[in-house]
């Protein structure tokens, strides 16, 4: 239960991480996103239901056999979001956080772009 | 917050009195713009006139062709009334996407649109049904009503009291949210009354909320979202901030704007 909530917890941010989160600064250095009004956290209603499978490899280097896992989410989820929003539309110029402003200049792109034979 | 006087008048007319005899006085209504404000320090009035001990302040009125509502009536007890949801049900799914359930249940419609938000939803639903302002002084058009980002045509010692919807044949709201705050980063509400037809765009404008005329017109031929194909708004005069450039603003209209219509002919697009 404590692996599932940790990787739930880790996909939570990684996909905030690809399709919302991002601190912004002006050219004057001031904070622009400095509340949750600006600054996107990603929320329940930004995620899907969630399964967690697991795989068992005891840690050899403790009695308990055992490590953290918040990170397996965090760094995985990033890359498995942007990986499918470029591939759903077919440019790979999509910087994070892919907000819907940002999905649409992507698409204003790859419209553009000339098709693979 | 700074600290102030707090005033709870039990008419009107109190109201009123305590606003002309205190210029600096800001009226209470339900504080979900107001308190937050105070807490950040970016307002302080010396003193504050709560209006919820006002008797007939809220409450929803039904009556021939058209729906009353009071200005301190609650954002939720919009979205919950059986009245609302069966005269004008887009107006209870409106007050329901507002905020979250605990704005809801202190905002009111009044404070709404006395603030005049540029991003709120009420303004676009006056506007798109042509609704009319009643206050303590006089009626007001809405279409003379919202004259800029964050002003009305509200005097310093005027108090809306009631505002009154007529009720439309068809209408829809679609609110594409500001992923971070929740608040319409576009909001189009339409409406079809007779040969009526209203398009009103929350959101997006520099100057708050307006009606388009050129998709209107486009409506009246045919109310259906065909009509509107290849029709858009230039990008001049839109809001353009880190959530919307005024390009995307301009082109949400659009889109908005068609999704509306087909949810209002009952025919969503999927």
């Amino acid at each position: 239960m404590i692996v599932e909530g940790q990787v739930h917890g880790g996909i939570a941010q990684g996909v905030g991480q690809a399709l919302c989160e991002g601190a912004i600064y002006d050219k004057d250095g001031q904070l622009v996103t400095g509340s949750f009004m600006d600054y996107c956290m990603p929320r329940a209603d930004h995620l899907p239901a969630l399964t967690v499978d697991t795989t068992v490899t005891k840690c050899p280097s403790n009695p308990l056999g055992v490590k953290g896992c918040g990170e397996a989410g965090a760094i995985a989820a990033p890359a498995a979001v942007i990986n499918a929003i470029t591939d759903a539309i077919g440019t790979e110029a999509l910087a994070m956080p892919a907000a819907p402003q940002t999905v649409w200049a992507a698409l204003q792109i790859a419209d553009r772009m000339p098709k693979a034979a | 917050m700074y600290a102030f006087t707090f005033h709870r008048p039990q008419t009107v007319r109190q109201a009123a009195g305590l606003l002309t005899k205190n210029p600096d006085a800001k009226l209470l209504a339900g504080g979900q713009t107001l308190l937050p404000t105070m807490k950040l320090r970016l307002a302080g009035p010396p003193q504050i006139i709560d209006m919820s001990l006002i008797e007939g302040m809220s409450g929803i009125e039904l009556s021939g062709r058209s729906l009353t509502i009071g200005a301190m009536t609650r954002h939720n007890d919009v979205n919950t009334s059986p009245v609302v949801q069966q005269a004008i049900p887009v107006l209870a799914k409106l007050a329901g996407m507002i905020g979250d359930p605990a704005v809801r249940h202190m905002g009111t419609i009044g404070g709404s649109i006395a603030n005049n938000d540029p991003n709120a939803d009420y303004p676009a639903a006056c506007l798109g049904l042509g609704a009319t302002i009643i206050t303590n002084k006089r009626r007001i058009k809405a279409d003379d009503f919202f004259t800029g980002m964050f002003s009305t045509a509200l005097e310093p010692t005027e108090i809306i009291t009631k505002v009154s919807f007529p009720i439309p044949k068809k209408a829809a709201y679609q609110k594409f949210r500001n992923q971070a705050s929740r608040f319409a980063l576009v909001g189009v509400f339409v409406s079809k009354r007779g040969s009526d037809i209203r398009v009103a765009v929350t959101g997006a404008g520099a100057n708050g909320v307006f009606r388009v005329p050129s998709f209107e017109e486009a409506l009246k031929k045919r109310f259906s979202p065909k009509s509107l194909e290849g029709l858009s708004i230039p990008a001049d005069g839109m809001n353009s901030d880190i959530h919307g450039s005024a390009e995307y603003r301009a082109h949400l209209v659009g889109v908005l704007a068609r999704r509306a219509v087909a949810d209002a002919i009952g025919k969503p697009i999927a």
